[in-house]
């Protein structure tokens, strides 16, 4: 290897005492640094991709593409689609500014939190994110069980399949290897789009749809808010912001890979608002044909629901989507939790360490996981109500994280030139309103309701 | 190391290496202003946390 010129290479010190997530970090910003110095653009930014799409991919999870389906065949598309695009454009909004954070500050979301704000808020946000991970993780779990259900296997194999892909990512103590193997799984949420296709919808409708966000659903208040909350929820999570922002640290992103950072989140937010909306639009078929199906739409009925309305290859395609779907998002909220547990503790938080060299790390995250897949093994465990909630429950608690991730944004101690702007913050400032006002309309009309008062 | 590991950490910026990370950043000095909001957001996850859980827990029973 030639040696660098000095000028070139941003740091010229005197050799710091090296960890181990260094050298393999800086290795991954060797071949950054000869990408982008050769101008090879395509490879640079290969390189440069993996948060934003693994994040945004990551949130097409089990519980929401089954949210997606479960709105399409109910409702048919009509607001929904533009209403679903619109919850993908905040979340490119929010999780830009988590890459940016991580990208200039070279620290997890859950660091900053308790060095910036105290110990209080740093546990209370580790804390909602690990009960909502919990609860998510279940869901994932789920979904999987229902995908494999449609091939006659147990939920026995679903929870052996998710740790052990838990425990086959994070064995190389490398982040890119964890990266790019997650990656390539997440590529099969298209499955989704395929489905959409092979439902032979109306295009015209759907370009109506999109175009006048009409018709406008029926149905009670209570269920629009539900539907409202829980299309937030399967968009915007507090574990994408937990993720992103310690993934682009571990990655090793920098201010001069900002751009590539926000291709990146763009690529994702539309890749997982197309396969999103395609769950919707295969879901509608299941309304428009008027199949038998359409009985028991809380997820375990749809394998079974497109199979006898749209044939065998829709529903092993939609049951292969549901295993993916559930697959990646168990890989990545378990590591959003191993960073978080890291971060908080103040233990070594990275991929690039072998297991020993940092034990918290990997605990928390395949600790999660295997909790998980326990719960889905009780015996009459409420499984399905776990599933449908974790959408409506993430809404709820996500406010608070966005309140601290657009404080930390806005910190130009940390964030020098990088600061959000004024516009900026406005917007952000709007999305948390928006969110903040759907779960709280949502949990208050939900607790009048339990309590019998409406 | 061997010189080609010698010249990796060369591409990290200083503040990147895991040693500098590591290294608490000062507590933020907040304005009243965000003093008051970060209150109001406190209240608000007591009030949206305690109603979450009961709902939740209810529909757990049935």
């Amino acid at each position: 290897m030639t040696p660098p010129p000095v000028e070139e290479s941003v740091l010229a010190l005197p050799a710091p005492r090296l960890r181990h997530e260094d050298e393999d970090r800086a290795a991954d910003r060797t071949r950054v640094h000869r990408a982008r110095r050769g101008r090879r653009r395509w490879l640079l930014l290969w390189l440069l991709i993996g948060p934003g799409i693994l994040a945004m991919l990551g949130e097409n999870d089990g519980p929401s593409m089954i949210s997606y389906t479960t709105t399409g065949a109910t409702y048919g598309i009509g607001a929904f689609l533009p209403f679903t695009l619109l919850t993908f454009a905040m979340a490119i909004v929010c999780q830009e500014m988590s890459m940016r954070i991580g990208a200039v500050t070279h620290r997890g979301y859950g660091q900053l939190v308790l060095e910036r704000f105290g110990r209080v808020w740093g546990w209370f946000n580790a804390g909602d994110l690990v009960l909502t991970n919990l609860v998510t993780l279940v869901a994932e779990f789920v979904s999987i069980r229902i995908g494999l259900a449609y091939f006659h296997l147990s939920s026995w194999v679903a929870a052996a399949l998710g740790v052990t892909l838990v425990l086959f990512t994070i064995s190389g103590g490398r982040y890119w290897r964890w990266e790019r193997i997650v990656l390539g799984m997440a590529v099969f949420n298209g499955l989704f789009l395929v489905a959409a296709i092979l439902s032979h919808p109306n295009w015209g409708k759907v370009g109506h749809a999109f175009v006048t966000a009409s018709p406008f659903p029926g149905g009670t208040l209570s269920t629009l808010l539900l539907l409202v909350a829980s299309t937030i929820g399967a968009t915007v999570t507090p574990w994408m912001i937990f993720f992103q922002q310690s993934a682009s640290a571990d990655k090793g992103l920098t201010p001069d890979d900002l751009s590539h950072g926000r291709y990146d989140t763009i690529a994702g937010g539309v890749l997982a608002a197309v396969f999103g909306c395609g769950a919707m639009i295969a879901g509608a078929a299941l309304a428009t044909r008027g199949g038998a199906g359409i009985n028991g739409l809380a997820g375990a009925g749809f394998p079974g629901a497109f199979s006898h309305v749209l044939g065998g290859g829709v529903a092993t395609i939609f049951a292969l989507g549901l295993i993916e779907a559930g697959a990646v998002a168990i890989l990545t909220i378990s590591a959003s939790t191993g960073y978080a547990a890291g971060e908080c503790i103040g233990a070594p938080h990275s991929m690039n360490y072998s297991a020993r060299g940092a034990a918290i790390f990997y605990a928390a995250n395949v600790g999660a996981a295997a909790i998980a897949a326990a719960i889905i093994l009780i015996p009459g465990a409420p499984l399905l109500s776990i599933a449908l909630n974790a959408n409506v429950l993430a809404t709820v608690l996500l406010p608070v994280a966005l309140v601290f991730m657009i404080m930390l944004a806005s910190d130009r101690q940390l964030m020098g030139r990088f600061a959000n702007g004024r516009r900026h913050n406005w917007v952000g400032g709007a999305i948390v309103v928006f969110v903040a006002a759907s779960g709280t309309a949502y949990a208050i009309d939900a607790f009048l309701r339990t309590v019998h008062l409406i | 190391m061997g010189d080609h590991d010698e010249l990796l950490p060369n591409y990290l910026e200083a503040d990147q290496l895991a040693a500098e990370t590591s290294r608490p950043v000062p507590r933020a000095a907040l304005s009243p202003r965000a003093s008051i909001g970060l209150w109001a957001l406190r209240v608000f996850v007591v009030v949206m946390g305690a109603i979450v859980i009961y709902v939740f827990v209810s529909q757990l029973g049935h």
